[in-house]
């Protein structure tokens, strides 16, 4: 019952440290391109703004593809992290995200665009396999402008060797403030 | 005589490990709240922004309010201390656009039993956000002309 409750508060706390860091991030929008009217993000800035907002909320530090624990974190092992930028040239349409979790890094494998146009948004479907080939279900997420996807895998050993491990993936998705 | 003096000790140290697991899951369920708490307020100064500092401190204080009400037990509104403070900004009084704050909610230590003095730090989270509210949003438009 603990070890549920304990789980449960990982996954609704990491996910709360997703959308902040994220919320943050989608903060760094081009002031050249803004001024003609076009709401861009400079990627690279944005993922700087991601990484120092988790390390003020969460005190995780990023290192490469994962962002480490302090001894304060609500995980115990490191978080495993993509991110994917959709720009406006591409939020109206569908994307297919196809994600594989290795346990040494979490990428992205495949990053299909649907056909069609959609004015209010594309919607967003994930495709995430874990280190042992089985498929994770993500809820679909919607779109409303051009947005910053993160995705976090969350992989920590268990306190005691009886119980299982804790490892669920976790999405944030956030648009372009302008 | 002895045998009884066992008995004694064992039905008390028994009677500690349910007593130990009801507070460190009480602990546990409290700071879940927190954490959920904290980062639903500072959701919502995200997006509410606020005309001034005492403007910003009434408006979360009567969030937190709103939402202990909707919880199941009762934490009394006098229970969480409620601090925030502006860590970036633009406008002299105005929280808008881009300015970052950090929030911070604490809650004395949830005590169950006597039993584990010493341990009782208050549970504390703080939260940094960036507001998303135009300055206009604020103001009613009038005044920057639109």
């Amino acid at each position: 019952m603990i070890d549920a409750d304990l789980a449960m508060q990982k996954k609704l706390e990491v996910k709360a440290l997703l959308e902040l860091a994220n919320h943050n991030a989608t903060f760094a929008v081009d002031p050249v391109l803004k001024t003609e009217g076009i709401i861009e993000l400079i990627e690279e800035e944005a993922l700087d703004r991601f990484a120092l907002r988790m390390k003020e909320n969460g005190g995780y530090r990023q290192e490469g593809g994962f962002f480490v624990p302090s001894p304060d974190s609500v995980t115990t092992d490191p978080v495993a992290f993509t991110a994917k930028y959709v720009d406006f040239g591409h939020w109206q349409r569908d994307l297919r995200l196809s994600l594989k979790y290795t346990g040494d890094s979490l990428r992205i494998e495949q990053a299909a665009w649907g056909e069609e146009i959609h004015p209010s948004g594309g919607h967003i479907t994930f495709h995430l396999t874990d280190e042992k080939g089985k498929e994770l279900t993500i809820a679909p997420k919607k779109m409303i402008g051009p947005s910053l996807i993160a995705v976090a895998y969350v992989h920590d050993g268990p306190f005691s060797p009886l119980l299982p491990d804790h490892a669920f993936p976790v999405v944030s998705i956030e648009e372009v403030k302008h | 005589m002895g045998q009884l003096i066992t008995t004694i000790i064992s039905i008390l140290v028994l009677l500690c490990v349910p007593a130990g697991i009801l507070q460190v899951h009480t602990v546990m369920q409290m700071k879940s709240e927190l954490f959920d708490l904290s980062y639903a307020a500072a959701k919502f100064v995200s997006n509410h922004g606020g005309m001034s500092d005492t403007d910003v401190l009434r408006n979360v204080r009567s969030f937190v309010q709103t939402e202990l009400d909707g919880k199941a037990y009762k934490l009394a509104d006098s229970d969480i201390t409620v601090e925030i403070v502006r860590t970036k900004g633009a406008d002299p009084t105005l929280w808008s656009h881009a300015d970052e704050f950090r929030l911070s909610l604490e809650m004395p230590y949830p005590k169950v039993i006597n039993l584990f003095a010493g341990f009782e730090k208050p549970l504390r989270i703080e939260r940094l956000g960036t507001i998303n509210t135009m300055d206009y949003d604020l103001v009613g438009g009038q005044a920057y002309g639109y």
